[in-house]
């Protein structure tokens, strides 16, 4: 092997590690985003929702539908997106949720999934004869290509959406910490029966954290919608990842949803680039095996509790 | 109910599998009633699974999937029997399943939907990907158990495995295990507390019932002779969960209640096309999981007892 | 302010419709303070949730003045006056003490001024937590925790008290502190108290009245001293019923 190859190598897969890094984050920014509204609802009510991924996948319709259908801009499609969202994860907890965790039934905590699960079956079937299983595609606000060092290329709609999430996730953690809304949640969380015995109305907050759980997860539908696709089984994929990021960042905790996203996406990027591709959807999942056999409660396991 | 007619219902599901096949049916409901074999032993062992040990796994139709496409790869790489694969792809699927009972034990609650769920995802996607040994989405082929488009032969395993599906339940529930199993799901710190070995129930119950998930995957690959990832779509586990929960979920006859209703329900609204049929049958097992939480069967026990108790109300005045 | 309560006829069952509380009467008149004593099993705890809004109550009256309030959801009863600090801990265990003081007051959280005076003023009732009303309250000892709930609970300046076993697992010195607190609030008649204590001997002393329950309904009653005279027959009594094989 001659030194002058060994030359032009190292600093290509420098690049290389770089530009897949910097992908990576990109696209673990919005997982986070997806996440966070699951694991704060989790936090409050103790509630696994399978119907998460629906509510972004309804988000990435009502965004494409505000474009095509209604001739809307590009931003006010994303506003689309996370009104809907919104709007269905508020009748979700109100219509599939609340009768359940005040019912006097056993075994609540898995009763709640079933009930989300065949939700979430029933918004797939149900949208697929709404708009059939045509993969739709979604303009982004900044369609050009950048290109940082030379070497580094970005789609602007990818930055947009990394941005978007960022200023979402540090949003949140504003009303986590500083609003009476947080706290109340973050006392839900901590200690239900204290939240109870010092009058924080659980309905209310509740409500709140599907608005935001919803809005979270359609808005990051509606900024991935112009990297991939929409159709009506797109939320299984996003339940999945948004899954594999609740277990690795801890359940119930926004800094390590945030954490754990960002993580899943380098790992996805730099798996497809270095191992093989073809098989994205794996890596997260082994990487959620590796952290469970190491630390069962996620890599933030203890901040989990503190929402 | 007695023990005895417990064991009875399974004898007259093996009888009537094979009157069924000399008598002769349209091939549709031939399909029909095979398929619905298939789904019985996954929604009931599913049902024995979350419904008695309380494990609410989502991989359960990965592990059928795992099975069919264990059948084709030990048929095709070895030009094993299918008849053989009925013996060898449980063993397989077992022990898979006790992979997954040791992951239960290490997580609490409410993570192991969420694993298993992700288990299912990552699997789904591995089969699509590992084209060169799947076939992706193209599929994967099998030859056929009996050569030929008669479905007697079937007609007649269906009802054995359907038999032996229940026997398999009836040994587990009526003896030592299938206590333990409930004692697990109502209070696992008390049942540890008195000294129940909650290590061994767990993975005993996730390997019985992923054994049986197996013979499901061996039966369908056998049958239907392509298999495709789409088999195990979340919308398949869906269709499971909804007959284990439409009938009742841990009650003993709730799949097959369950699997009575929705497969005539898909009979019947066939005509609409496959994605009305999704949506009739998602929103029935919804309004079921919402208005009918114990499942039908209860609901109607309910409903009996009161009118029996009106009925003797009424005796009672008029003597 | 304060108000009486009366209960009358109280049920509460949990989810297998088996009764825990079997139908209890008890009242009390505004300012005073009542024990309730009993055995385990008795329904002391569950009385106290009851009254709270914290377990389903199937039948009976609660009356806090002229008004029913059985049934309605603890954030009514919290702002009807009624403050619970129950048994099992609810500490908000990754807040400072100072956080978990404010939240006591939470129905009044729009009155700043009132607010930061009492979170103040509760702060300073214990000897044992005044100095870390800026630690996790999580990282305190149980006994700790468990004062601050107490304070917490004074923060909203509620008008009936229900302590739920306050001094359950405390050491000497806390105990103490949570005595002189109790006497202090008698001695200032400010709260209706409901006090559910194992400590008998101390429950008596601060006590203006003692109801005994068993099994889930009323057994005797009477002022402190009367019960504190007949308190060996009464003791006797819980003993030949849980020797009779009755299970409580």
């Amino acid at each position: 092997m001659s030194a002058g190859a060994d030359h032009g190598t190292k600093p290509m897969m420098d690049q290389l590690i770089v530009q897949s890094l910097i992908l990576g984050l990109l696209q673990g920014g919005l997982y986070a985003l997806l996440a966070v509204g699951l694991s704060l609802v989790f936090g409050i009510l103790r509630v696994v929702n399978f119907a998460h991924g629906e509510f972004a996948m309804l988000g990435s319709f009502a965004a494409v539908f505000a474009v095509t259908s209604f001739g809307m801009p590009a931003w006010a499609a994303l506003i689309a997106a996370a009104a809907a969202g919104a709007l269905v994860a508020l009748i979700t907890n109100v219509v599939v949720l609340r009768p359940i965790y005040l019912s006097r039934m056993r075994q609540k905590g898995e009763y709640t999934i079933i009930a989300t699960f065949m939700l979430s079956q029933f918004l797939i079937a149900a949208t697929t004869v709404l708009f059939g299983t045509t993969y739709r595609n979604l303009p982004g606000l900044w369609e050009s290509n950048l290109n940082f060092f030379d070497y580094v290329y970005l789609s602007g709609n990818r930055l947009v959406a990394f941005s978007a999430a960022i200023v979402m996730i540090g949003t949140l953690f504003w009303i986590v910490y500083r609003t009476d809304t947080g706290r109340a949640w973050r006392a839900l969380t901590q200690s239900p029966l204290g939240a109870s015995v010092v009058g924080i109305d659980i309905h209310k907050y509740a409500n709140y954290a599907f608005l935001v759980s919803g809005a979270f997860a359609g808005l990051a539908a509606g900024l991935l919608a112009p990297l991939m696709f929409v159709f009506p089984s797109s939320g299984v994929v996003a339940l999945v990842k948004a899954f594999i990021v609740v277990i690795i960042g801890g359940m119930g905790s926004i800094g390590g949803a945030l954490a754990a996203g960002l993580l899943l996406g380098v790992v996805e990027v730099m798996g497809t680039i270095f191992v093989a591709s073809g098989y994205t959807d794996a890596y997260g999942f082994a990487l959620m095996i590796a952290v469970l056999l190491l630390r069962p409660a996620g890599l933030f396991g203890k901040m989990g509790r503190a929402i | 109910m007695t023990k005895s007619m417990h064991y009875a219902i399974a004898a007259i599901f093996a009888v009537s599998g094979v009157a069924i096949a000399s008598i002769g049916v349209k091939p549709i409901f031939a399909d029909l009633l095979i398929l619905s074999a298939y789904y019985l032993l996954l929604a009931g062992s599913w049902n024995l699974l979350a419904g008695f040990a309380g494990q609410y796994s989502f991989a359960h139709v990965g592990l059928a999937a795992a099975g069919a496409y264990g059948t084709a790869a030990i048929v095709n790489a070895f030009g094993v029997s299918g008849w053989l694969a009925f013996l060898i792809i449980p063993v397989f699927t077992a022990a898979i399943g006790g992979l997954l009972g040791l992951v239960a034990l290490r997580v609490r609650g409410v993570q192991l939907p969420l694993i298993t769920f992700a288990f299912a995802g990552a699997f789904a996607v591995f089969l699509a990907a590992a084209s060169d040994i799947t076939g992706g989405s193209m599929g994967m082929q099998l030859p056929k158990l009996v050569a030929g488009f008669d479905r007697s032969p079937y007609l007649i395993l269906s009802g054995l495995l359907v038999a032996a599906f229940f026997v398999i339940q009836n040994l587990v529930l009526d003896g030592r295990i299938g206590l333990l199993m409930q004692s697990v799901r109502d209070e696992e710190e008390v049942a540890r507390g008195i000294g129940v070995d909650i290590f061994r129930i767990k993975v005993y119950a996730f390997m019985i019932t992923a054994g049986l998930a197996g013979l499901a995957g061996a039966f369908y690959a056998n049958y239907v002779g392509v298999l495709a990832p789409s088999m195990l779509s979340m919308s398949e586990m869906g269709m499971v969960v909804a007959m284990a929960v439409i009938g009742g979920l841990g009650h003993r006859y709730g799949a097959l209640v369950g699997v009575i209703v929705i497969r005539s329900l898909e009979h019947f609204v066939r005509g609409f096309g496959a994605e009305y049929t999704l949506v009739i049958i998602t929103a029935v097992a919804l309004l079921v999981v919402l208005f009918f939480r114990e499942g039908i069967i209860a609901a109607v026990g309910k409903r009996l007892d009161r009118s029996v108790q009106q009925r003797r109300w009424a005796s009672a005045k008029a003597s | 302010m304060s108000v009486p309560i009366e209960i009358t006829d109280l049920r509460v069952a949990y989810e297998s419709d088996v009764e825990i509380l079997r139908g209890v009467n008890l009242c009390a008149a505004a300012n005073t303070m009542t024990a309730i004593i009993g055995p385990n099993g008795a329904g002391k705890s569950t009385l106290l949730k009851g009254v709270a809004g914290v377990a389903p109550v199937t039948r009976g009256e609660v009356k806090l003045g002229e008004r029913r309030v059985e049934g309605l959801p603890t954030v009514d009863l919290v702002k009807a006056g009624i403050s619970f600090v129950p048994q099992e801990s609810s500490v908000f265990g990754q807040m400072t003490v100072a956080e978990n003081l404010r939240l006591g007051g939470w129905h009044r959280r729009s009155e700043r001024d009132w607010l930061n005076q009492r979170v103040q003023a509760c702060g300073a009732l214990f000897e044992s937590i005044r100095p870390y009303l800026e630690r996790k309250a999580g990282d305190l000892s149980g006994g700790q925790q468990k004062l601050v709930e107490i304070a917490r609970g004074l923060v909203g300046e509620p008008s009936l008290l229900l302590l739920d076993e306050p001094t359950a697992g405390l050491s000497p010195v806390m105990v103490r502190e949570v005595y002189r607190e109790l006497a202090r609030l008698k001695e200032r008649r400010s709260v209706t108290v409901l006090l559910v204590e194992q400590n008998v001997r101390e429950a008596l002393e601060v006590a203006d009245r003692v109801y005994v329950l068993a099994m889930g309904q009323n057994d005797t009653e009477g002022t402190a001293e009367d019960v504190s005279e007949r308190l060996e027959s009464i003791v006797r009594n819980w003993m030949s019923r849980e020797g009779s094989g009755v299970v409580s």
